[in-house]
């Protein structure tokens, strides 16, 4: 073996390029030998997900279900029989977008948080696409989904208002500045499919 | 399996098909070989056999074509899950339909052996690529419809029945592609044949929302018209970019004087700087060296001066210096010194400034001019565009035509306004459903002749703006079930209907739908800090609260909507909306906003289905990029009045007629809906008894004309019944607010779960099946009017 320094990981960063630069022909080749011959670890699974403050509630968000993050509109229009947690309409993109209050859905307070603040998550679901409204969004950061904890394993606060709208909890910190020694990844589909069910039955009941 | 394109061969059907198939053609050929032979006697003992023996024969083909249909429902979901087109998938479809067809061929089932024979083509069509995928689609889940309905009608009935197959021509009319596909020797629809030919093909509302559009015919002249618009609007390009050009320069221009002034703002700071300097040193200069100095110096400096009057030149520093003496120019020439070479420049940058932006000014005007010529051009361009899309009723009234003639009764359809135009996509979607409306109107002839020696019928169509009214009229009775036909398509058209007795005794259907879809004519209203839209057709006028007579029911804009309240303008007068009445209504409806902010053009479209809610009938977006909810208050107030008393709260109670105290005390009020004699005697006489006040209705429309007259408390409707069923009654009900409070009972024979439910989404608030107990009735009766009293 050489003492040459060798590149540690499987991704080729710019330091790695300088090592295998400064490795002679015969170093290159047993190198390359050796990573040929070795056992890939399993593929860890990082999806991106973006951070968000729910009121002192630390979630997680996958990027692959949102469409835009935008500043929240200045205004909405209200719609009669409305859930407390629906926001309002507003334009997006020329259609017409629900807006609701994702601290109000999720964590359940039964009053309305009025005009919407803060970033806007255009979300999408199939056919569904819904505008979740969010007092305050961080960074995206990567997580390894294979490590999130079943939410029944862990006392939230607070009761979720759907089955499986929490994927998961993830343990570890995602912001600095953020008491977020947990996180609550989000199931955005399921979320989605039960707003729209609760608009439809809020229509026909009131 | 093999993904090439194969042709369909029946030896191709799997061995249990082909054996089936067999087996009911060799049944056909013994009936055939028995007839050619003189070997079938009629006797009653063979004709009792061959009875059983076709009995036998009809519930194989059950059971084998409940299966076959499953098939093909099967196949068919699998072809809408796929993302391309798979003809090996059509391939499925025609084997099946194949053996359907000889199958019910074998057991006379010609209806269903139709069908099948349809599906086959179509099957045929899209395989050879002569047909657009959404089409077929759209036809094989008709005509698999259609099957089902007739299967299900020859399990119930012993008899397949003509209406699915009947219903199924008409929907494939819509698209004139199938017109030759329907087309067999022995078919009598040449008459309809060489219609179809004269008229311009027409598309489904369906087929046009699909991204696979058909094509359409248009009237030539509106195309050149379109044609001629867009050439203008192509040759404004011009002017308009040379306008912009010529802005951009002068803008260009404006910037580059304004730069030549910022670059004499140094030279200007640097001599006041210089001024003050020279200001402080001659306040500086008190020794007495210097003041000799310098008187020395002026007196020299007063001596040249003299000699050369115009001569004088400041250089830089102190005039009395001594070291800077004026310049002498010997060629008298004028001589400037600095600060009148930067108060020249000053000046001329200055009009250099005003000059270019008075051009910026000028080529801005241009520009505008340009621009509003465009948009000009862009208006007509759209509604040359919009206009192609029109066509005259009459492609809509020839199917009506059609149906007046299939009926029994010596009638001929009368038409006016036949000239009329409206979008292709909204004819479409109507003449179906109207086309059936007729025919169950004219469905039970035999009363209509006994009532009537000289039935007439008639269309009127009128146009006015974006609205179409069209008149169906009848001189007599008629069958009931017309509302229940034309309900769905007039709500999705954002139309409304009624209905009334016309001078001729009868009924007539007045129906009102936009003339196209695209922009809609709305009121902007405020509300708190809402705004929303509400259509021009529905004000009748705008009033600061009462200017004319007080409205029979008033209302809140906010109240309706359940918005909070702006409580600051509670004692304000707000403006009233006075709705458009409802031709046979007697009641007048004011609604109050707290600002009617102007008027609007806007493009209003559906919500999310999600997002739906009773009395909002779409969105619009606005400059601002708003989303402004468009509003049907007619719904509104029905659906309000439902759930809450009639008169709002106080503050605009005591302004409003208010029941007398002796009307209070009057007993409930029923009003009892049969067309059946003895049975309004049974009932009013029970009713009497128990000391209701009761009154009877003996069809339909005469029970509506008794409600709108004095609304009962309580309506106990038949089912079946001439001009209006007890359906048609509850669907017409949401066209009358004063109704809105009655509770609806119905009292009929009819006891399937179907009726039941269909009277529950209705809106009645109880289900009683004849013959009824007393009791029961009476109980019935009280529990509504208990109800109602809370």
């Amino acid at each position: 073996m050489s003492d040459s320094p060798r590149p540690q990981d499987t991704f080729l960063y710019q330091e790695h390029a300088s090592l295998l630069e400064q490795m002679s022909d015969a170093e290159f080749w047993t190198y390359a030998a050796e990573r040929a011959q070795t056992v890939p670890a399993e593929q860890i699974a990082h999806d991106n997900f973006v951070v968000c403050d729910l009121h002192g509630c630390s979630c997680l968000i996958d990027l692959s279900v949102l469409r835009a993050v935008v500043p929240a509109p200045p205004r909405v229009s209200l719609l009669p029989l409305a859930p407390v947690w629906m926001l309002g309409i507003t334009a997006w993109s020329g259609i017409s977008l629900a807006i609701v209050d994702l601290a109000t859905y999720l964590l359940g307070s039964q009053q309305k948080s009025g005009y919407a603040s803060g970033m806007l998550l255009v979300a999408q679901h199939n056919e569904i696409l819904l505008g979740l409204s969010v007092p305050v969004i961080g960074m995206s950061t990567s997580i390894d989904t294979s490590r999130l904890l079943e939410p029944e394993k862990i006392n939230l606060g607070f009761v979720p208002p759907c089955h499986e709208a929490i994927k998961g909890i993830f343990m570890g910190d995602v912001v600095i500045g953020m008491d977020d020694s947990k996180s609550l990844v989000l199931n955005v589909p399921v979320i989605l499919t039960d707003m729209v069910q609760q608009l439809r039955m809020t229509a026909s009941y009131g | 399996m093999d993904e090439l394109v194969p042709s369909f061969d029946e030896n191709e059907l799997s061995p249990e098909d082909l054996e089936v198939l067999r087996a009911f053609e060799e049944k056909t050929d013994w009936v055939a070989s028995d007839i050619a032979t003189n070997n079938f006697a009629v006797s009653s003992e063979n004709s009792a056999a061959t009875e059983d023996s076709e009995l036998s024969w009809l519930a194989i083909f059950i059971t084998e074509a409940a299966e076959d249909v499953a098939k093909l429902r099967h196949a068919l979901n699998q072809i809408e899950l796929d993302t391309h087109v798979n003809p090996v998938r059509f391939t499925v479809l025609q084997r099946v339909a194949h053996k359907i067809r000889g199958a019910a061929g074998a057991v006379e089932c010609h209806g269903m052996a139709t069908i099948a024979q349809h599906i086959e083509l179509v099957s045929e069509k899209i395989t050879q690529g002569t047909i657009f995928p959404v089409l077929a689609l759209q036809a094989f889940n008709q005509a698999v419809s259609a099957l089902e309905s007739a299967l299900q009608q020859l399990a119930t009935n012993g008899t397949e029945g003509s209406l699915p197959l009947q219903e199924l021509e008409d929907q494939f009319n819509y698209v004139q592609t199938f017109v030759h596909t329907l087309k067999s020797p022995d078919d009598d629809t040449e008459a309809q044949h060489e219609e179809a030919d004269e008229e311009p093909v027409r598309t489904s509302s369906r087929a046009l929302q699909h991204p696979f559009m058909p094509f359409i015919r248009v009237d030539g002249r509106r195309v050149s018209k379109v044609i001629h618009y867009s050439e203008q609007l192509a040759e404004l390009r011009a002017p308009v970019a040379h306008a912009q050009e010529q802005l951009e320069n002068a803008l260009q221009e404006l910037q580059s004087v304004q730069a030549r002034l910022r670059q004499l703002q140094p030279q200007l700071s640097s001599i006041f700087i210089e001024q003050n300097a020279n200001a402080q040193r001659d306040d500086l200069s008190s020794s007495l060296a210097s003041r000799i100095l310098t008187q020395a110096h002026q007196t020299r400096h007063n001596g040249a001066r003299s000699e050369s009057t115009h001569s004088k030149i400041m250089t830089e520093g102190e005039p009395s210096d001594p070291a800077r003496s004026v310049f002498n120019d010997e060629l008298n020439m004028e001589r400037y010194s600095e600060q009148d070479m930067f108060i020249r420049s000053l000046t001329e940058t200055i009009a250099d400034v005003t000059m270019a932006s008075a051009r910026v000014d000028a080529a801005s005007t241009m520009l505008l001019m340009r621009q509003q010529e465009y948009m000009t051009q862009v208006a007509s361009l759209r509604s040359s565009v919009m206009l192609l899309r029109l066509v005259p009723l009459k492609t809509l009234i020839s199917r009506l035509h059609r149906a007046v003639a299939v009926s029994p009764l010596p009638i001929e359809l009368e038409v006016a306004g036949e000239d009329t135009e409206a979008d292709q996509s909204i004819l479409d979607s109507l003449a179906y459903p109207l086309s059936q409306m007729v025919r169950t109107c004219l469905a039970d002839a035999g009363a209509i002749l006994e009532s009537t020696a000289h039935p007439r019928v008639w269309v009127q169509a009128k146009g006015a703006g974006n609205e179409i009214t069209l008149e169906i009229g009848f001189s007599m009775n008629v069958n009931g079930g017309a509302l229940d036909i034309i309900r769905e398509p007039m709500l999705r058209l954002n139309g409304t209907y009624t209905l009334h007795r016309n001078a001729e005794g009868g009924i007539s259907f007045l129906l009102r739908f936009p003339r196209s879809h695209g922009t809609t004519q709305c009121l902007v209203v405020r509300i708190d800090q809402q705004i929303l839209l509400v259509p021009f057709s529905q004000v009748a006028r705008i009033e600061e609260h009462f200017e004319h007579k007080p409205p029979d029911q008033l209302y809140h804009l906010s109240d309706l909507l359940g918005f909070p309240r702006d409580t600051q303008l509670q004692s304000r007068i707000r403006p009233m909306l006075r709705l458009v009445r409802n031709a046979a209504s007697r009641r007048h409806t004011g609604v109050l906003v707290d600002e009617v902010l102007g008027e609007a053009e806007l493009v209003v479209k559906p919500l999310a289905p999600y997002l739906q809610r009773p009395g909002i009938s779409g969105a619009a977006i606005d400059g601002h990029g708003d989303v402004l909810l468009q509003l049907d208050l007619p719904e509104l107030v029905r659906v309000y009045t439902q759930h809450q008393n009639v008169y709002p709260q106080s503050g605009v109670t005591a302004e409003l007629p208010t029941e007398s105290a002796s009307a209070q005390a009057k007993p409930p009020y029923i009003l009892v809906a049969d067309d059946s004699v003895s049975q309004r005697r049974s009932l009013i006489q029970t009713l009497s008894h128990a000391h209701y006040r009761v009154i009877e209705a003996r069809d339909g429309l005469e029970a509506l004309e008794k409600m709108l007259e004095e609304p009962p408390d309580i309506c106990l409707l038949d089912i079946e019944m001439p001009n209006l069923n007890g359906f048609d009654l509850l669907s017409a009900r949401s066209g009358y607010p004063e109704l809105a409070n009655m509770k609806v009972a119905m009292i009929t024979s009819r006891s399937s779960d179907r009726h039941m439910q269909k009277a529950r989404e209705l809106g009645a608030n109880a289900y009683l099946i004849k013959p009824c107990n007393e009791a029961t009735l009476l109980e019935t009766v009280q529990t509504l009017l208990d109800r109602t009293a809370g």
